[in-house]
């Protein structure tokens, strides 16, 4: 059977990267007593997959891990609570749903965009400048190329879905952004604070917002942990 | 309640992550305050109300008027507290807010304690209180009346700041950090930053103001190096098994890390609790490897340790080394107060008790009073007690340059000669259930249980072997106990058995055939480093095959049976072709051969051996893939390392070939074997092996080409694209040293004879014990 976790990961552990995490991941649920199902090829590896990976340094409230178990539903009792039992500070599993049978792909092909949260204080008069910045038709950022260190253009506009401010007390920001996040259209959180710093003529680093994930989302919008509702343990 | 249980009471309320972050860092600050003023006699603070108001200061800061909301949420909630204490702390959050500062420190109450906390630390970082008045007042600008009263009340929070530093002696930033090193902006900016934040599955970070005893673990190497290697593994556990104890780690900072602690004026800092490893009671190094002593050397000044043992002082910790190397510290002996010769788990207790009784009798006699207490523990000394006397030798080939004579003891009561920790039984001794979980992917992935320490064999050359008193088994019982414990407590998929020479465990084909039939029950695997295939049976291998095909090691050291003989290692050609024989046919395909070159007595025809020994391995391969009648799947390849003399070895005296002859050596024996068709070869770089050998047979002058050699950038010697011969040249140069071996002439006395045998532990096994 599959199960879906959500999961949180912040504190110390945001510094964690994503092959790490899955790592650590597969080591609680071992450590829990679960066992994941390994697939059977020539190199097994463990049938588990994060719906959306989370850029380092980021936290989250809603990381999406899918695995295969091979214990029965009477070996699901208290499967959250001992593994969160195994989880180091800074990641704990919020939920555990059993994945429906109608939902025949990976989580991950039904990602579509990701709500983040921007916590920041010293930015004044923010809602202004965070509308001019949404109105813009075009905004491009630099971007190097991983592997050759080649340095290109890109647009981004296309990927910036939304934003609204929460908060703004006297400086204090707490906005809401909508970014996509689809396979091969994804806009890092940091890459668009940074273009956003860079057109209102802030420093990012002097900033520091804290950025956290708070939703991942499908095409529809709505959190993907809503076509799970129902199954929840 | 712990400083956890108020994280959960924030979860539980659905804070947002800055917000806990927010009221977690006041919540510290607030303690550290309430702490430093009880300590300086300061009378009516509620040190649990503080603790409580501090970390829930902000519990409803989500919402509407968040302090009359989060003190009402308190009146309601069921804390492990009296009644009256939880209201106190209601009352602090209902007015941390709007806090009139007292004028003077006589008036300080609980909730200015947690206000001043929350004024003085910005989301969840120590900022100062004139960081935040400027924040505060760029609110209130449009409202002069209120930005008077605003400015009014900071005037007297800066007052009391003042008294608080006057009367606890400590700065307010040093109260509210507790001292720690505000390393997270760093981890951002660092190439794998998880090898910094500490926190893994099984590490243990205690309180340290309520340990007596602080002990920081030093590795000289990276993070995901020292977090493969079982002796750090053991120590931190017993260590932190003492209550009266804790045990943090560092490593050596990457070069990127290095410079951004430079470049933010950060001292190196513990894993734990980020402190200072200036702040701790002893420092204890380990040294594996010789190349490994820059970085050493780097990290006690990153630390701001006085690098030399004799410019430390009372603020300073003691530096001690502990380790393989410590056959022979003498090199790198005037860095550390106190050398650790054998094994740390009996050492390093009786230090810590050592150093706790001398604390606690007031620091008596000063630095020199613990140096000298912890000089009666067995195998452990004090450098500075035994002073090196060097005199010109003619007749030993090295001319008018100084060498070694002998020791001046500083006081009578010393021991002559050193010896050696040696734990006799391991079943008694400790070894961790709980192995720590390292964050990033480490060099061996898997759960390490030691079945034996020391060696039967005692190869003429081998370090590891000579520099253990004996041979101690771990019971099989004992074993698989650990190895389930382990695999329990780490949900690793891997377990491998430990020891010098795995083949010669008594019960070897027992221990290995129950444990993979357990482990495989548990989806688990062994791996089995450093275990003669030969010694297995047929069943056992089958099972060994069935789930693990990789790649077999054998380790001949040299090509004839003739140097064989010589530097007593027990492995005849036969031997080689009878596992292929065994190996092939269960599916084993890849195939090492380790070799030595530059052994004593060495010659070309021994390196001829080498390539003969590949082309009958090979030719067997053949054979026996063609009798099987399948196709021929084998790989082979000759590695080849560079034989540098050990101190404590009985080649001790060897003074090993030259870089050219060496050099010369491998492009010869490249030839030889690339006449052998579809045979690898790899070798090590001779001047690595070079400066390894220098290191590992110097006396103590040769502290300061180590000293100049770090200074000039040497770090990370180890590390083939870090390593610059040039510079190694220069710094032995520039210390009025020659590159070259100084004891090779039998008749002279060794800087090492200082480290005298432990006590053997005979068990009367294969071959016996000698020391």
């Amino acid at each position: 059977m599959k199960l879906v976790f959500e999961f949180t990961k912040t504190g110390n552990l945001v510094y964690i990267s994503h092959l790490d995490l899955a790592r650590l991941f597969l080591r609680a649920l071992r450590m829990s007593g679960q066992r994941p199902a390994y697939s059977h090829g020539f190199n097994p590896h463990p049938k588990m997959s994060f719906a959306l990976p989370l850029p380092l340094g980021l936290h989250s409230t809603c990381e999406l891990l899918e695995f295969e178990t091979d214990a029965g539903a009477e070996g699901l009792d208290g499967v959250m609570m001992a593994v969160n039992a195994r989880l180091p500070e800074g990641m704990r599993v919020t939920a555990c749903f059993e994945k429906p049978g109608d939902i025949p792909k990976s989580l991950a092909s039904y990602a579509a965009a990701s709500a983040y949260e921007f916590m920041c204080e010293g930015v004044a008069d923010a809602p202004a400048l965070l509308a001019s910045f949404f109105a813009q038709g075009s905004v491009r950022v630099m971007k190097k190329d991983k592997k050759t260190g080649a340095k290109s253009e890109k647009e981004i506009r296309p990927e910036m879905i939304g934003c609204r401010i929460v908060k703004d007390i006297r400086g204090r920001m707490l906005a809401e952004t909508t970014l996509a996040a689809a396979p091969g259209q994804t806009l890092n959180p940091l890459v668009f604070f940074g273009a956003f710093c860079g057109a209102a003529g802030l420093d990012p680093e002097a900033l520091s917002p804290i950025v956290t994930r708070t939703a991942i989302l499908g095409a529809d919008g709505r959190p993907l942990t809503a076509m799970l509702s129902g199954t929840e343990w | 309640m712990k400083r956890e249980d108020y994280l959960k009471i924030l979860e539980a309320h659905g804070a947002p992550e800055h917000v806990k972050r927010h009221c977690m860092a006041v919540g510290d600050a607030a303690v550290g305050i309430c702490a430093a003023l009880s300590e300086a006699g300061a009378a009516g603070l509620d040190a649990v109300a503080v603790r409580t108001a501090g970390y829930l200061h902000d519990i409803a800061r989500a919402g509407k008027d968040h302090d009359t909301a989060g003190a009402a949420l308190l009146r309601e909630m069921d804390l492990a507290m009296p009644e009256e204490t939880r209201l106190a702390a209601a009352d602090i959050v209902e007015r941390h807010m709007k806090l009139n500062f007292p004028v003077g420190l006589d008036g300080i109450d609980s909730a200015a304690v947690v206000s001043l906390a929350d004024r003085v630390v910005k989301e969840d970082r120590f900022v100062g209180y004139e960081a935040r008045m400027e924040d505060l007042l760029k609110r209130y600008e449009g409202v002069p009346e209120v930005a008077a009263r605003v400015h009014e009340n900071m005037e007297r929070a800066l007052s009391l700041i003042a008294q608080i530093e006057a009367a606890t002696g400590r700065a307010l930033r040093e109260i509210v950090t507790g001292g720690r090193v505000d390393a997270e902006p760093l981890f951002m900016k660092a190439e794998r930053p998880g090898r910094y934040i500490g926190g893994e599955i099984n590490s243990i970070r205690k309180e340290w103001n309520g340990t007596p005893l602080h002990f920081c673990f030093a590795f000289p190497d990276l993070y995901e190096i020292g977090m493969s290697y079982t002796g750090m593994q053991i120590l931190y556990g017993l260590l932190n098994a003492r209550e009266d104890t804790l045990c943090e780690r560092a490593f050596a900072p990457a070069e990127d890390m290095a410079r951004l602690l430079a470049e933010g004026g950060l001292p190196l800092f513990s894993l734990e609790n980020r402190m200072p490893v200036r702040g701790f009671d002893i420092v204890g190094f380990t040294l594996q490897y010789e190349l490994c002593y820059t970085n050493a050397v780097r990290m006690l000044g990153q630390s701001g340790i006085p690098v030399f043992a004799a410019g430390r002082g009372d603020g300073d910790p003691f530096v001690v080394a502990g380790g393989p190397c410590c056959a022979n510290a003498e090199p790198v002996a005037p860095f550390f107060d106190l050398v650790c010769v054998g094994d740390g788990e009996e050492a390093l207790p009786a230090l810590a008790d050592a150093y706790l009784a001398w604390k606690q009798g007031g620091r008596r006699d000063g630095r020199d009073g613990f140096l000298l207490a912890a000089s009666k523990i067995p195998g452990v000394y004090a450098p500075a007690f035994y002073e090196p006397v060097y005199e010109t030798a003619p007749e030993s080939g090295t001319g008018a340059f100084p060498v070694f004579s002998r020791y001046e003891k500083r006081y009578p009561e010393l021991p002559d000669r050193v010896g050696r920790a040696v734990v006799a039984d391991l079943d008694a001794a400790f070894f961790p259930e709980r192995p720590l979980v390292s964050h990033i992917e480490s060099v061996h992935d898997r759960v390490a249980v030691e079945i034996m320490r020391g060696c039967y064999r005692k190869c003429r050359f081998c370090q590891a072997s000579y520099a253990c008193a004996g041979v101690r088994k771990r019971s099989p019982g004992r074993v698989k106990e650990l190895v389930f414990a382990g695999l329990a407590n780490t949900g690793s998929d891997e377990a491998s058995l430990l020891s010098l020479s795995t083949g010669d465990y008594p019960g070897i084909e027992a221990l290995v055939s129950d444990l993979m039939d357990e482990l495989s029950r548990a989806d688990a695997a062994l791996s089995l480093p450093s275990l003669r295939l030969d010694s297995l049976k047929g069943d056992t291998l089958k099972k060994i095959a069935e789930y693990k095909r990789t790649g077999l090691t054998f380790a001949p050291e040299a090509g004839t049976q003739r140097l064989r003989d010589f530097i007593g290692k027990q492995i005849t050609e036969d031997d080689l072709l009878r596992t292929l024989d065994i190996c092939l046919p269960l599916g084993f395909a890849k195939y090492k051969l380790y070799f030595m070159i530059g052994l004593p007595s060495e010659t070309y025809e021994d390196l001829d051996g080498i390539a003969e020994l590949a082309g009958k391995a090979v030719r067997r391969a053949k054979e026996i893939c063609a009798a099987r009648g399948g196709a021929y799947r084998f790989h082979l390849s000759v590695s080849v390392s560079n034989f540098a003399p050990k101190p404590g070895t009985p080649f001790e005296r060897a003074c090993g070939d030259g870089e050219e002859e060496l050099l010369a050596k491998i492009y010869y024996l490249k030839d030889a074997v690339r006449k052998v068709k579809g045979v690898g070869f790899k070798y090590h770089d001779t001047r690595m092996s070079r400066i390894e050998m220098l290191l590992a047979k110097g006396d103590r002058r040769c502290a300061g080409a180590v000293l100049r050699a770090a200074q000039q950038g040497a770090g990370f010697d180890s590390w083939r694209e870090h390593f610059s011969y040039e510079n190694w040249l220069a710094a032995f140069e520039g210390a009025g040293l020659p590159a070259a071996d100084l004891y090779a002439d039998g008749a002279l006395p060794l800087p090492w004879s200082l480290i005298g045998p432990g006590k053997a532990y005979d068990d009367g096994a294969a071959g016996g014990a000698e020391v």
